[in-house]
């Protein structure tokens, strides 16, 4: 088998199919492209953002992640939802579907436009009843300020 | 001589209630809910033999029943390592006398809150679940309690479009099939329509149940099912009648209906019988003068040559010290947090005490994907692992002789049973809960 740039090319033109193939070529042309002739000045890491910010791509935030850390531990069995309606409310996400939208990664739910329909509708009241039920101790009433906080 | 009781779940509120009735002095410490919140409403003994679990449940489904004291006993043969074992040996008498006292108990402490057991120790009364499945139970939560489908003439389902986790047409269809695979007289089987009046329905489950509180919407409910049974008919409702006042209604809509109402087993977010059950047992906690702790304990000193146990209690307001003379540990398993997971091991994180499986090898100290096994038809020892136990339920060391002085045990959080596998899991809750708050007692005598 030959090493290297063309052993690589002859595994790949043997697996792969040639629309995958082609596209690859294209997509690595245009970048090196718009590196030798649209290169912009200024802060990478916002050119960055700016670049990937529709696709939902976000500045890592250490508490965030926390949070998404303890709202994984999440057994899914519903005693927040049941306890959320128990008590009137009627927060725009149910606090079972919070907790596991936060715990998976934010750039699906800035595209899904999750974000977005929680900013609308009625707001959660911040009681805090749904966690006070919650085998798992997550703090759900802080994962719900945090799902509206997304921007 | 204050008595802790540590666990909000069934066990350490039956506990809590023998004590608080005894005249102790006892402390629950409750914190969220436990895996008893998450059952379908349905009570079982012991609904199935631990080496072939699926083959009591045929049995009784085939009429061919063994009564619940029966599958008792024959448990305390089968399973040397069950909790029921371990309390009762092999005396059947005894088992069989601790049962008809513990449901009684039970009873007596939730009738006032309107969630007592209903069911029978001579017959199961055949449930359907809402995949269409049909389950033999021994005792049910009021909800699902009055549909007994071995005797009905006719199956009448309520249909509840757009409501989430529950689907008539499926659960008829399910029913249809269940019947016929067990060779039962097949009985028709409808769909009742449009019944829910205006802006009850929606697709949360709770929501709908919250709106159900109201008698008013109660009332509306029970006009539109006006008739809708007939002589031998069970109408099987969504798992969602009410939160607060669920016996009152279905009482209500079967007067209506002129036949039983029942709502079919499920499990949460989508019924609320375990949820209610456990709002009930708080209630009756409550009601009983037991002082109670909404907090989790963080740290467990168990104190030595006659000592007080220390706890460390975290609650919402803050940290709070308690010193007690006994202590009874229901602090269940993984969904109640008794056993919890640390550096890829199983661990019982208040006392370190030692984990057992049902074949008496330690899981504790080493890695838990050791204790699981290929194949879903097989038993799983990670399943199966907690505190072994002495007859009296104080836990035991590694070389069989009391981990602690003063210290009892109760519900899941002792080992050597599968809950979900052997449905015991309530069962054993309610037994070792008064067990395990007679043998604190008596300890401080």
């Amino acid at each position: 088998m030959k090493r290297g740039y063309r052993g690589f090319l002859r595994e790949f033109t043997r697996t792969g199919s040639w629309r995958a193939i082609s596209l690859q070529v294209r997509t690595g042309a245009a970048h090196m492209l718009r590196q030798l002739f649209l290169r912009r000045s200024g802060d990478p890491v916002e050119q960055f953002l700016a670049h990937y910010g529709p696709d939902g791509v976000r500045a890592p935030d250490l508490a965030a992640r926390a949070l998404a850390l303890e709202a994984s531990q999440c057994v899914v069995c519903g005693l927040c939802s049941l306890e959320c309606a128990r008590v009137g409310g009627a927060p725009p996400l149910d606090p079972r579907e919070a907790v596991i939208a936060t715990s998976r990664l934010e750039t699906d739910l800035l595209r899904e436009g999750l974000a977005g329909e929680l900013a609308s509708g009625a707001a959660c009241a911040g009681c805090d009843a749904c966690s006070s039920v919650c085998p798992a101790h997550i703090p759900i009433a802080r994962v719900q300020d945090r799902l509206r906080a997304l921007r | 001589m204050t008595i802790a009781v540590v666990g909000g779940g069934l066990a350490g509120a039956v506990a809590t209630l023998a004590l608080a009735e005894r005249g102790a002095e006892v402390v629950q410490i409750a914190g969220p809910p436990g895996a008893s919140a998450l059952a379908a409403g349905a009570f079982d003994l012991a609904a199935a033999s631990p080496g072939v679990p699926w083959l009591a449940a045929r049995d009784a489904l085939r009429g061919n029943a063994l009564s619940a004291l029966e599958r008792l006993a024959l448990l305390l043969w089968e399973a040397p390592s069950h909790p029921y074992a371990r309390m009762f040996g092999r005396d059947a008498a005894a088992a069989a006398s601790a049962a008809r006292a513990g449901i009684a108990a039970l009873s007596r402490w939730l009738a006032p809150h309107g969630a007592a057991l209903q069911g029978d120790f001579a017959a199961s009364a055949l449930l359907a679940c809402s995949p269409g499945t049909l389950r033999p139970v021994d005792f049910a939560t009021p909800g699902p309690a009055g549909g007994d489908l071995s005797a009905c003439a006719e199956i009448a389902l309520i249909d509840a479009p757009g409501l989430a986790g529950y689907d008539a047409r499926f659960t008829a269809r399910g029913l249809a099939a269940e019947l016929a695979a067990l060779g039962l007289a097949q009985k028709p089987v409808r769909i009742i329509q449009n019944v829910w009046p205006e802006g009850l329905l929606d697709a949360q489950p709770a929501s709908v149940a919250a709106r159900l509180d109201a008698p008013a919407a109660g009332e509306a409910l029970a006009r539109a099912l006006r008739g809708c049974g007939g002589a031998g008919c069970v109408v099987l409702a969504p798992p969602v009648l009410g939160i607060a006042r669920t016996q009152a209604l279905v009482a209500q809509l079967a007067e209506a209906a002129g036949c039983a109402v029942a709502e079919v087993l499920s499990f949460p977010p989508y019924a609320l019988a375990g949820y209610r059950f456990e709002r009930a047992l708080r209630a009756a906690v409550r009601a009983s003068g037991a002082r109670v702790i909404d907090g989790r304990v963080r740290a467990l000193h168990a104190g030595q040559h006659g000592a007080s146990h220390e706890l460390a209690i975290e609650t919402r307001t803050g940290a709070q010290q308690l010193a007690a003379r006994a202590l009874v540990l229901a602090t269940g398993r993984f969904t109640g947090g008794g056993l919890a997971p640390s550096d890829g091991e199983v661990r019982e994180p208040l006392l370190g005490l030692p984990l057992h499986d049902a074949e008496g090898r330690r899981i504790d100290g080493i890695p838990a994907h050791r204790s699981v096994r290929k194949g879903y038809a097989t038993w799983q020892p990670l399943y199966t692992a907690g505190v072994r136990v002495d007859p009296q339920l104080r836990p035991l060391a590694p070389r069989g002789e009391p981990a602690a002085e003063r210290v009892f045990c109760a519900g899941e959080l002792i080992g050597g049973f599968d809950p979900a596998r052997e449905r015991t899991g309530l069962g054993v809750a309610l037994l070792t809960g008064l067990a395990a708050a007679a043998s604190a007692a008596q300890a401080l005598q």
